[in-house]
């Protein structure tokens, strides 16, 4: 099938380590480009304190408090352990196999900061991503005993099961139409500082245009009263992910694609389905009507002869 | 999961209510659909942001539309998995 409109589609990765990826997306639509960033900030799934068990609490924080607090910390979760996420919600799992214990016990000698590497768990794939976040701070002979049961989730649910930020912007494309223009250059330096360079007789040239994000040309092309142009197209952006560290890159990138696949393999499978219950329907119930149609004309017939 | 329900469908005319899935699912298959030639009409619409039940509704001129429909998906599919070996092939 060929549609109307085509492309050949082209991804290029400008920048990345262990939290951030940025990358330009060339020749499919802004839907799927946008389909994509809902699924990273919505549906990838990952681990957040979702039950706490509180068996002693003696600081000055209320135990919904600090759960909430738990709630917040990101925790490492390798995806490969664990079952598939719609397993989990379907129940086709058991729930166990969904989560993981930790446990929080400590009793202040003198005042105290309880950090978030003070929650031990049984398995040591899984453990808060930040040794240093406070949780609570304690007086000398406060005590805090707890169990929090960390729970497979999506942030469509609750922001505490949010793997990381994802955003988009149009691909700028620049076009320099006075590089004589110093004044422009000055504030465009400003705005865009490693993108642009003046040469003595060139003057104004952009050196690198991805330096610097579609907002920022534009607001450089705004103060610049026409010496450059910034334009964009339909076709191309600026992809970036940023995670909070709970999910290495590859796995988050691969997990957003395999969900964003499924969704649509599940409309069709799910729409099969319905059909079929729908036409069987349809046709039991057009020979239901057939069938009293030819009954009403048997005793049509029967009557008058 | 997704919960489909039929409200119409024939020759070249199909009707759904789907709950379960918004504009992740139907924004990109709206924008493909409107690219194929043989779509007449398709358009879909959230009722309500907490109920989120998604009335779609399709109008071909020859073809069947759920043949257009799944045509229309595996193009959609290999776009991804376009998008997908490239990125991966490079992190």
């Amino acid at each position: 099938m060929t549609l109307k409109q085509e492309r050949e589609i082209r991804v290029r990765v400008l920048e990345k380590s262990d939290n951030y990826l940025k990358f330009v997306i060339e020749g499919v639509l802004p839907q799927i480009v946008n389909a994509l960033r809902r699924v990273l900030i919505a549906d990838v799934p990952c681990l957040a304190v979702d039950e706490v068990v509180v068996l002693d609490n003696t600081s000055v924080m209320f135990d919904e408090v600090l759960a909430h607090r738990l709630a917040m910390i990101p925790i490492k979760t390798n995806l490969k352990k664990f079952p598939k996420i719609e397993e989990c919600e379907e129940g086709l799992v058991d729930p166990t196999q969904c989560s993981a214990r930790l446990v929080l016990q400590v009793e202040a000698r003198e005042p105290m900061v309880v950090y978030s590497r003070d929650l031990k768990s049984d398995d040591p794939d899984v453990e808060p991503v930040y040794p240093d976040i406070p949780i609570v701070k304690l007086g000398k002979g406060q005590r805090i005993v707890l169990e929090a049961i960390a729970k497979l989730g999506r942030a469509r649910e609750h922001v505490k099961w949010q793997a990381c930020l994802a955003a988009y912007y149009y691909y700028p494309k620049v076009e320099v139409l006075n590089p004589q223009d110093r004044r422009c250059y000055e504030i465009c330096r400003e705005i865009c500082p490693d993108a642009v360079e003046w040469r003595d007789e060139a003057g104004l040239t952009i050196t690198n245009v991805e330096a610097c994000t579609f907002n920022r040309w534009k607001t450089c092309e705004q103060s610049c009263n026409g010496a450059i142009r910034v334009d964009w197209d339909r076709w191309k952006y600026v992809f970036w992910i940023e995670s909070f560290g709970s999910i290495p890159m590859r796995d988050l990138v691969e997990e957003a694609f395999r969900i964003l696949r499924k969704k649509f393999e599940d409309l069709l499978e799910i729409l099969d389905i319905e059909i079929l219950k729908y036409t069987t329907m349809r046709s039991s119930e057009g020979s239901e009507s057939s069938q009293a149609l030819s009954e009403e004309t048997e005793t049509e017939m029967m009557e008058e002869g | 999961m997704l919960n489909i329900e039929i409200v119409r469908y024939d020759q070249n005319y199909l009707e759904i209510i789907v709950k379960g899935d918004t504009h992740t699912l139907f924004a990109p298959l709206l924008e493909y659909l409107l690219n194929h030639p043989d779509v007449e009409v398709a358009m879909y619409d959230v009722d309500h942001p907490l109920l989120q039940n998604v009335k779609f509704k399709l109008k071909t001129r020859t073809r069947d539309p759920v043949e257009v429909l799944k045509e229309v998906v595996q193009h959609i599919l290999k776009d991804v998995d376009s998008i997908r070996e490239q990125l991966l092939a490079q992190i």
